[in-house]
């Protein structure tokens, strides 16, 4: 997301449009932590939508091999592993997904459908290396996975490393983070805005509906709510379109210079 | 700012009454009873009416206490809580407590209005349970909610800080004519242009009551043969309320 960190609204400036809109300026029919409520909730369905939050963030390898994704990540996009720190990465490697690759609970060992050594396997060939190092006497050394290669497999928000990434201190995470998790205090980047407002201001005035109930005031409420429905669900110029359409345009940079590499064909 | 004091309307009522029945012996305090009683009535409509400040009462310092032991109904022993300043008018969802909120001792330059610091939120014991269920809701300084039994105004979400004292504005009703701080000669804090209204129902209110014993005098005899049938239309309570010349 290639915004100024300047640019964010807060979720007073969300509330000071939806809270008169909504005629309950003094949180009387709602509390102020229910609207921030419902301000997370839009961040978190934008998030979710346009995988516009890319964050990094590093962590000690595991000693079992183990790593949690951290709170807040989905869509895991990159996996290194380094030695050094976050301030003096010295040496790093790139970390590819093995699928089907499961290790043990202590790090020690996997399975997975192809281990390079894959003895008596009609389907999957013996792809592996001897490892010279193991040769006793003459004979040629074991028959293993090659050592440059660091892999590894992920399962219900468990990263699981090959046994070689421990030559590695860190491992960074390059994943899609929601905005705002559950609990946090939402800030809304300001493309989002109009989007944000009137995602909050729908079930907001659902919850007026359902104080009016029965009476006259219902009708007044329940056609601004379908209103804004409409406001923020409309094809192509709806709020909420546009703030996809946002976050998918931005970037620029990073467009125009992959179109420069993809035309220039080396000359 | 001059305003209509409760004496005048006192006095300008009996004045009428007399007029109209001068045998009937009315005390000052009586009419006075009713004038805040169909006061109150009138005043509650007008209130929620319209969206004005006019019959806002503002307490700044109203004391938080915790009580030391429970004393049924409503006094919960370890609860934070306030006790109304006054009388105020039952609306719906409390809507006689305009605002509560609370500020703790600062000197904050540049910052809102102290009573705009921390606004408490109404819920009902019922519903707090649902509260805790979401974090951003669940009571807690920042966003501290109240709720009311009768007199008390419990608050959720400052057990943990402690301000010794609330703001509350809120919409009371006319002082009981028991009150000793009646003042007969203080403004009388009814809108000017209901006074008519009020006056009206008075009126009608006063007349039902001076007729109703002469129609059921009990002179021992068992016939109402020769009885005297009351010649006066008596008004409608839905009819009173409504500001119609034929309403006769």
């Amino acid at each position: 997301m290639d915004l100024s960190p300047h640019n964010f609204v807060s979720v007073n400036e969300i509330l000071a449009d939806v809270l008169k809109i909504v005629k309950d300026s003094s949180f009387k029919l709602n509390s102020k932590g229910w609207y921030t409520s419902q301000i997370q909730q839009a961040l978190e369905e934008l998030s979710f939508n346009t995988f516009f939050n890319d964050v990094n963030q590093s962590f000690d390898i595991p000693k079992n091999l183990r790593l949690e994704m951290p709170k807040g990540a989905f869509n895991l996009q990159q996996v290194y592993l380094f030695n050094g720190d976050e301030c003096n990465i010295q040496s790093s490697v790139n970390v590819y997904t093995k699928r089907n690759f499961i290790n043990s609970k202590s790090g020690n060992g996997y399975v997975a459908r192809d281990k390079y050594y894959n003895d008596g396997d009609r389907f999957h060939t013996k792809r592996a290396v001897r490892d010279t190092s193991s040769a006793v006497n003459g004979l040629s050394g074991d028959l293993r996975g090659p050592d440059n290669l660091y892999y590894c497999g992920l399962q219900s928000g468990v990263i699981m490393f090959s046994p070689n990434c421990r030559n590695y201190q860190k491992a960074m995470l390059v994943y899609t983070g929601i905005m705002a998790d559950i609990g946090e205090t939402p800030v809304v980047p300001q493309f989002f805005r109009q989007a944000v407002k009137d995602f909050v201001l729908v079930p907001a005035l659902e919850t007026k509906m359902t104080e009016t109930v029965g009476t006259n005031a219902y009708g007044h409420w329940a056609g601004l709510k379908r209103s804004y429905e409409a406001k923020k669900d409309q094809p192509y110029t709806g709020s909420w379109f546009t703030a996809e359409k946002r976050a998918k345009n931005l970037n620029s940079k990073e467009r125009q210079d992959y179109k420069e590499y993809f035309t220039r064909l080396n000359y | 700012m001059a305003a209509t004091l409760l004496r005048t309307v006192v006095d300008d009522l009996i004045k009428d009454f007399k007029q109209i029945i001068d045998d009937k012996q009315l005390q000052k305090t009586q009419v006075a009873h009713w004038v805040i009683m169909l006061g109150n009535r009138l005043l509650s409509q007008h209130i929620g009416k319209r969206d004005s400040g006019a019959y806002l009462s503002i307490y700044p310092d109203v004391p938080i206490t915790v009580a030391a032991a429970n004393d049924a109904p409503n006094v919960v022993k370890g609860r934070k809580h306030i006790v109304l300043p006054t009388c105020i008018f039952d609306y719906n969802m409390d809507g006689g407590v305009e605002y509560i909120s609370y500020y703790m001792d600062s000197d904050c330059v540049g910052c809102p209005p102290k009573f705009v610091n921390q606004t408490f939120t109404r819920t009902t014991p019922s519903d707090v349970q649902r509260l805790y269920f979401s974090k951003y809701e669940e009571p807690d300084p920042k966003n501290p909610y109240w709720y009311r039994a009768g007199q008390y105004i419990y608050l959720l979400g400052i057990e943990c800080v402690n301000p010794k004292a609330v703001e509350i504005g809120i919409y009371s009703t006319l002082k009981p004519i028991t009150d000793p701080t009646i003042d007969l000669d203080a403004p009388f804090n009814f809108p000017e242009e209901l006074l008519i209204q009020l006056k009206r129902q008075v009126l009608d209110l006063g007349r039902f009551v001076l007729v109703i014993p002469e129609e059921r005098t009990n002179d021992g005899v068992d016939s109402d043969q020769g009885k005297a049938i009351p010649a006066n239309k008596l008004t409608s309570v839905n009819e009173l309320s409504q500001d119609v010349t034929e309403n006769k």
